[in-house]
């Protein structure tokens, strides 16, 4: 198992991450198709009109902790990326709705600074959100939270699925 | 052992959390002398909720009182993955700074920045979606603390107050 392997793991059992998990905020699926580098998570989210109570996410965490990882929402059985029609939306102009836009990299990452694949090409980042910026002290935990924290957002507006 | 224990999580000041058994039938200070901490004389033992109610924050004060070491688990709300918080403070005197004087309450050490962050934006009349965005950051610093954080975790020993301001996250743009 290699060193940012057995970070992760190490991290995956820590009172903050079990915590968040026995609080229903998130949650680790062992899927055997997410493999190191890979994992998959499920984020909960608050409810809305025709929407799911959680969603997934695939995570990439090569270089872990050193680099951040990167991810996207996934279909749990597929693990394929999450159709647009299935993903959540956000309020238009809102900060909710640029960082999970789908118009970007082809919403294969999330449009923040704890993405690894977004932060490498936003070097600019580093000034404008300073505090945003992945250091090796972060941990999934901080992104999870991070990302659990947006749903919080009245600009969650659900996935808008066509009426049944 | 026995089949009745249950994990909890416990709060040392000013530091990280670690996982520990507890039995119905054993003490508080039992439970923490197993995951090796000893409290120190006039440290205050806060039992709480793995879950956030939510609920709106009211008055100046929490209602929260801290347990004697010698409280048996089956005698405190002490559920599985519930929290032990250990702290030198009674209370912790929460400032918030936004446009206008600051506000201040008092707060148990156990409460979640997201309790305080509630208090602050109402404080603040800060409503509906305009609210999102707006977090809050430790003063004179660029530390935004999780929502699911404790102030136990924030505040370390020799002090019982903690400022923060009520900060906008930026949008990522390029």
């Amino acid at each position: 198992m290699e060193l940012a392997e057995q970070i992760m793991e190490a991290d995956l059992v820590s009172p903050e991450f079990l915590s968040g998990a026995a609080a229903g905020a998130w949650g680790r699926v062992h899927h055997d198709q997410a493999q190191w580098p890979r994992a998959l998570f499920w984020l909960a989210v608050p409810p809305r009109v025709r929407s799911p109570d959680r969603y997934y996410v695939l995570v990439d965490a090569t270089g872990y902790r050193c680099a951040a990882p990167t991810g996207t929402f996934a279909d749990p059985q597929t693990l394929e990326q999450l159709a647009p029609q299935h993903r959540p939306k956000g309020k238009e102009g809102s900060r909710f709705a640029k960082v999970f836009r789908t118009d970007w990299e082809n919403g294969r990452a999330f449009y923040h600074p704890f993405d690894r694949v977004a932060a490498s090409s936003h070097a600019d980042w580093v000034q404008t959100m300073p505090n945003k910026v992945w250091t090796p002290n972060h941990t999934i935990v901080d992104w999870l939270d991070e990302f659990c924290s947006l749903f919080q957002s009245e600009d969650y507006l659900g996935v808008h699925l066509a009426a049944p | 052992m026995t089949t009745d224990n249950f994990e909890v999580f416990i709060y040392p000041a000013g530091g990280k959390p670690v996982t520990a058994t507890a039995n119905p039938t054993d003490t508080i200070a039992q439970v923490l002398a197993q995951a090796g901490i000893t409290p120190a004389p006039g440290e205050h033992l806060f039992i709480g909720e793995a879950v956030d109610d939510g609920a709106d924050v009211v008055g100046d004060d929490d209602a929260d009182e801290p347990h004697a070491p010698h409280t048996t688990v089956a005698d405190t709300k002490l559920r599985h993955h519930g929290h032990i918080h250990c702290h030198p403070c009674h209370r912790i005197e929460v400032t918030v700074n936004f446009n206008g004087p600051p506000k201040s309450r008092k707060f148990a050490p156990s409460a979640r920045v997201a309790r305080v962050r509630r208090w602050a934006l109402k404080a603040y009349d800060l409503t509906g979606p305009a609210a999102s965005d707006f977090m809050l950051q430790i003063c004179q610093s660029d530390q935004r603390p999780r929502l699911t954080q404790h102030l136990s975790e924030l505040v370390k020993s020799g002090t019982c107050s903690i400022c923060f301001d009520l900060v906008k996250e930026v949008t990522p743009q390029g």
